[in-house]
C-alpha cells in the first residue's frame, strides 16, 4: 500500500510541469524512502532523474516498493483539477491498475478524488554512475532561465563557456549573435541570488537550445540551479527540493567541423 | 526489473562556429549488449547509443559518400589527361553543366613525400579505401616513405571542391610479378610471367562521384607522371587483386584478347 501526501499539491504540480514536456511515459518508483523515476527524452539526448525523498511529503507510507507508469500528460490533467493549496495524496494499492489521486481542501471540507489508470511502461531504469566534472557552477534558476530563453530566441544551439573569472553564454544565429558574461558573486543579504563557481578545469561546451529551454522549467521548483559540466561527460542540470531532486543530464553538441 | 548502466559519454568535440552535431547519451547494458545499427549508405556497423561510435560513423559516412575534406595547398598538380571517354549516362544539358562545372573544381595532385599534412590526409583516406576492399592497411610504405627508405611509387588524389573524391596508389614493379589472370573466372595464368612496370595497388573513388570518370583520369595520371618524364604504356599497367568494380575497370581499361578468345587483365602478385 503507498500513501503519499503532499501537504500542497502545488509541489507535485511543480514537479510534473518540470519536466513532463521532454518526457512522456514514465514510471515512478516508489519504495520506503521515497519515489524516485527517470526517463529519457526520444531522442536521447536528455535523461531526467527524479527523487522525492519521505521529508518532502507531510506523511508517507509505502509498504512494499511498488512501480506506477504514468502518461505525465494525463497526470497533469488530473493536476489540474486540484488547488494549489490542497494536500494532495497518492494512493495505490501493492499490485495497482490504477492510481488514486486525493485532493482536500481542509478549511472548506472539500474531498476530489481521482483515479488515473497505470501504463506497463517497458523502460529499465538506469543506475547513473558518479561523473566527474571540471566546473560545478550555483547561480539563481530565474537567472539561468532568462539567459537561456533570450539567447535560444537568436539560435538553435547555446555556447557555455566557463573560465576561471566568468561563466559566458553565446549564442551565433543567422539573424546574429549575443552573449551573456556572468561572473561569480557572493550575495550576503541574498545568498539566493549568489553565483558561486568551482572550476578544475575549464569548459567550452554547446548544448541544443531546445533541451536547455525543456531544462528551464524545472526552474519552478528551486530558486537554485546546479550546473556541473565536463567536457566528457553530460551536463549535468539540478533542482534541489526539500528532499529530493529534480535532474537533467544532457549530452552537448559537437562540432562537425574536423 | 533489469538494470542498466547509464556510461558517461567521452571525448566531445569542442566548439567551433559552424554546424554542431547533436550527441547522445550513452546507455550500455548491464550485459554489455549495446544496440547496434549498419548504415544503409556507408554500410558501417556501429552503436547508436555510444557518442564516440555515433562521431565515428558521422566521420566515415561522410569521407566514404563525399570525400575527405583537402587543404588547397596539399599536393603537387598534375596535368589532368583530356579527352579520357567519360561512361555512358543519361546524358542531358544540365548533366553536361554539371560535368563542366565539376570539371573547373576538379584537380588531381601527386603527394609529396615529407609533406605531413597531405601524407596523413591521404592516410585517412587509405584507411576507408583499405576497410572498403578489406584490404591490409600496412601498404602505404611505397608512396608515403614512412618505414621505408626508398620510394617505389606514387599516390595521387582526385580533388574536387575541397574534397579528396578518389585515389590511386601505384609501384614500380620489380621483374617477375606480373601475371594474367582470365577475367571471366578470375583464374591466374602461372605459365607465364609478363614484365609489367607499374602496378595499381589500390584505385578508389567516393560513393557520390562514382561513374564520372574520375578512376579513369586517375589511372592515367599515374600512367603519365609516375615516372617523370616516361609515360607508361597502358598495357604496362597490372592490377593488384582487382575487386568486382575494379575488374570492371580493368576491362575497359587495359584487358586483353586472348587467341583463345578469353579476356586477360593484367595482375601482379
Amino acid at each position: 500500500m503507498l500513501e503519499a501526501k503532499f501537504a500542497e499539491a502545488s509541489l507535485f504540480k511543480r514537479i510534473i510541469d518540470g519536466f513532463k514536456d521532454c518526457v512522456s511515459l514514465v514510471n515512478f518508483q516508489c519504495k520506503e524512502d521515497g519515489i524516485i523515476a527517470q526517463a529519457v527524452d526520444d531522442s536521447r539526448v536528455l535523461l531526467v532523474s527524479l527523487e522525492i525523498g519521505v521529508e518532502a511529503f507531510q506523511e508517507y507510507r509505502c509498504d512494499h516498493p511498488v512501480t506506477l507508469g504514468m502518461d505525465l500528460g494525463s497526470l497533469s490533467k488530473i493536476l489540474r483539477c486540484g488547488n494549489n493549496s490542497d494536500t494532495l495524496t497518492l494512493i495505490a494499492d501493492d499490485k495497482p491498475d490504477s492510481i488514486l489521486l486525493l485532493f482536500e481542501d481542509t478549511q472548506r471540507e472539500r474531498i476530489a478524488e481521482y483515479s488515473l489508470k497505470l501504463m506497463d511502461i517497458d523502460a529499465d531504469f538506469l543506475k547513473i554512475e558518479d561523473l566527474q566534472y571540471d566546473t560545478t557552477l550555483m547561480m539563481p534558476s530565474t537567472e539561468f532561465s532568462k539567459v537561456v530563453k533570450d539567447l535560444s530566441q537568436l539560435t538553435d544551439s547555446i555556447n557555455i563557456m566557463v573560465t576561471k573569472e566568468t561563466i559566458k553564454f553565446v549564442a551565433e544565429g543567422e539573424i546574429g549573435t549575443g552573449s551573456v558574461i556572468l561572473k561569480p558573486v557572493m550575495d550576503m543579504e541574498k545568498p539566493a541570488e549568489s553565483i558561486k563557481l568551482e572550476m578544475d578545469q575549464p569548459v567550452d561546451l554547446t548544448f541544443g537550445a531546445k533541451y536547455l529551454l525543456d531544462i528551464v522549467k524545472g526552474s519552478a521548483l528551486s530558486d537554485r540551479i546546479g550546473i556541473r559540466l565536463s567536457s566528457e561527460a553530460p551536463a549535468l542540470f539540478q533542482f534541489d527540493l526539500s528532499s529530493g531532486f529534480l535532474q537533467f543530464f544532457l549530452a552537448p553538441k559537437f562540432n562537425d567541423e574536423e | 526489473m533489469a538494470s542498466r548502466e547509464s556510461q558517461a559519454s567521452k571525448s566531445y568535440r569542442p566548439k567551433g562556429k559552424s554546424k554542431y552535431i547533436q550527441s547522445q547519451i550513452q546507455f550500455t547494458s548491464a550485459t554489455g549488449a549495446s544496440k547496434v545499427t549498419k548504415c544503409t549508405k556507408c554500410e558501417m556497423t556501429y552503436a547508436r547509443d555510444s557518442v564516440e561510435d555515433i562521431a565515428s560513423h558521422h566521420q566515415y559516412h561522410d569521407m566514404h559518400l563525399r570525400g575527405r575534406k583537402w587543404q588547397a595547398g596539399w599536393g603537387h598538380p598534375v596535368s589532368i589527361p583530356n579527352g579520357i571517354p567519360s561512361p555512358p549516362s543519361s546524358s542531358s544539358s544540365l548533366s553536361h553543366a554539371r560535368k563542366n562545372s565539376n570539371l573547373a573544381n576538379s584537380k588531381i595532385v601527386f603527394i609529396r613525400p615529407n609533406h605531413a599534412g597531405e601524407i596523413n590526409a591521404t592516410l585517412d583516406i587509405m584507411q576507408i579505401v583499405n576497410d572498403e576492399l578489406s584490404a591490409p592497411q600496412d601498404e602505404n610504405g611505397f608512396w608515403s616513405g614512412i618505414n621505408q627508405t626508398t620510394l617505389q611509387g606514387k599516390a595521387f588524389v582526385y580533388v574536387k571542391n575541397n574534397r579528396a573524391a578518389g585515389v590511386i596508389t601505384v609501384e614500380v614493379l620489380e621483374p617477375g610479378r606480373g601475371r594474367w589472370m582470365v577475367y571471366r573466372d578470375k583464374s591466374i595464368v602461372q605459365s607465364v610471367k609478363p614484365n609489367f612496370i607499374l602496378g595499381i595497388s589500390r584505385i578508389w573513388v567516393c560513393r557520390s562521384e562514382r561513374a564520372q570518370g574520375i578512376a579513369t583520369k586517375l589511372l592515367e595520371a599515374a600512367r603519365l607522371h609516375t615516372i617523370t618524364d616516361n609515360p607508361i604504356e597502358k598495357h604496362y599497367m597490372a592490377w593488384s587483386q582487382p575487386s568486382e568494380s575494379g575488374g570492371r575497370l580493368a576491362l575497359r581499361y587495359n584487358s586483353m584478347k586472348h587467341a583463345s578468345g578469353e579476356t586477360l587483365i593484367p595482375c601482379y602478385l
